[in-house]
């Protein structure tokens, strides 16, 4: 479970994160939307306990984010926007380092490690380094290491960048199992068509404020449109596309 | 005793030792050049051909 209470984040005088209440119950598929700067990655950093907030509280998996940090890490996989792998490592020695570092006995670990590996398509690929892996491989890998010590909720920031559609398949499968199974999970994403199918549940974020929170169809109502996307330009008071396109014509040709 | 000082200093030991073995590895691998597919990166750690060469060059030299 997730939940905040007025959480907010400020970076300096610009306010990130306007006081947020939120409450993500066990199984549900949270879709937590917005353009570019609203505020998604500070929200999600928040929870994670990767920054502090200026005000408010977190509790995430039944901890304080602020005063229980570890106890929070040890129960959140997390798959940033962007993440760091070590790319000298071999996929199989990579996930070993996670493994150890979530403190799961080496046994066990392998066999999880083979799971994952062979679940993501990367058995044949285990002991090639990182560096000679595609970005939708090394994408498969950190998403098999956020999942590596079964977390109780789930924390992910465009998990589909890079993939193929069969992996992109198979990850938004997934991703509805672990909700099956009892798991939270914040799914963060520009792809409006995903969250769309993928999530129960959605929350729009502009200007570090929600403005939205509902089912796709709810959403749709709120934003009087007929489909999530026209309500998403709506709510979000985007220019229209095809001004902003021409616009963009006009500079070339000058 | 290492367990003590790191508890000490509020570090977790298994996984400081996860992270030394895994920098270690690391930095040995990058000194030895990028790897080609199907390449037993084990066989190119400077370390081992340090260790090797050493042993040769003793011993021819008695």
């Amino acid at each position: 479970m997730i939940e905040t209470d007025n959480l907010s984040r400020e970076y300096g005088t610009r306010i990130a994160l306007h006081p947020l209440t939120l409450r993500v119950e066990p199984g549900e598929i949270l879709g937590f939307l917005g353009p570019n700067g609203a505020g998604k990655s500070t929200t999600v950093k928040l929870l994670t306990g990767m920054i502090k907030p200026t005000s408010g509280r977190a509790r995430v998996a039944g901890f304080d984010v602020a005063t229980d940090p570890l106890e929070v890490k040890r129960r959140i996989g997390y798959v940033p926007e962007s993440a760091a792998l070590y790319e000298s490592l071999t996929a199989r020695e990579f996930l070993e380092v996670i493994a150890s570092l979530y403190h799961e006995p080496s046994a066990s670990a392998r066999h999880r490690i083979n799971e994952l590996l062979d679940r993501f398509d990367l058995s044949a690929a285990k002991d090639q380094r990182l560096s000679e892996f595609s970005k939708g491989m090394k994408q498969k890998v950190v998403i098999a290491s956020a999942l590596m010590h079964r977390p109780e909720v789930l924390f992910l920031d465009e998990p589909l960048t890079g993939l193929d559609a069969n992996a992109a398949l198979v990850v938004k499968e997934l991703i509805r199992s672990l909700a099956a199974q009892g798991r939270t999970i914040f799914f963060c994403s520009h792809v409006l068509e995903v969250v769309e199918r993928v999530c129960s549940r959605i929350v729009i974020i502009n200007n570090g404020r929600a403005i939205a929170d509902g089912a796709p169809a709810e959403i749709a109502a709120q934003g009087h449109a007929a489909s999530l996307e026209e309500a998403f330009v709506a709510l979000t008071g985007a220019r229209d596309t095809s001004q902003v396109t021409q616009e963009l014509l006009d500079a070339l040709e000058q | 005793m290492v367990d003590r000082l790191l508890a000490a200093l509020g570090v977790d030991g298994v996984q400081w030792r996860a992270l030394v073995r895994v920098y270690l590895r690391m930095d040995f691998r990058a000194r030895g050049g990028a790897a080609r597919p199907g390449q037993d990166a084990r066989g190119r750690s400077p370390l081992f051909a340090m260790t090797l060469g050493t042993v040769f060059v003793s011993t021819i030299s008695r």
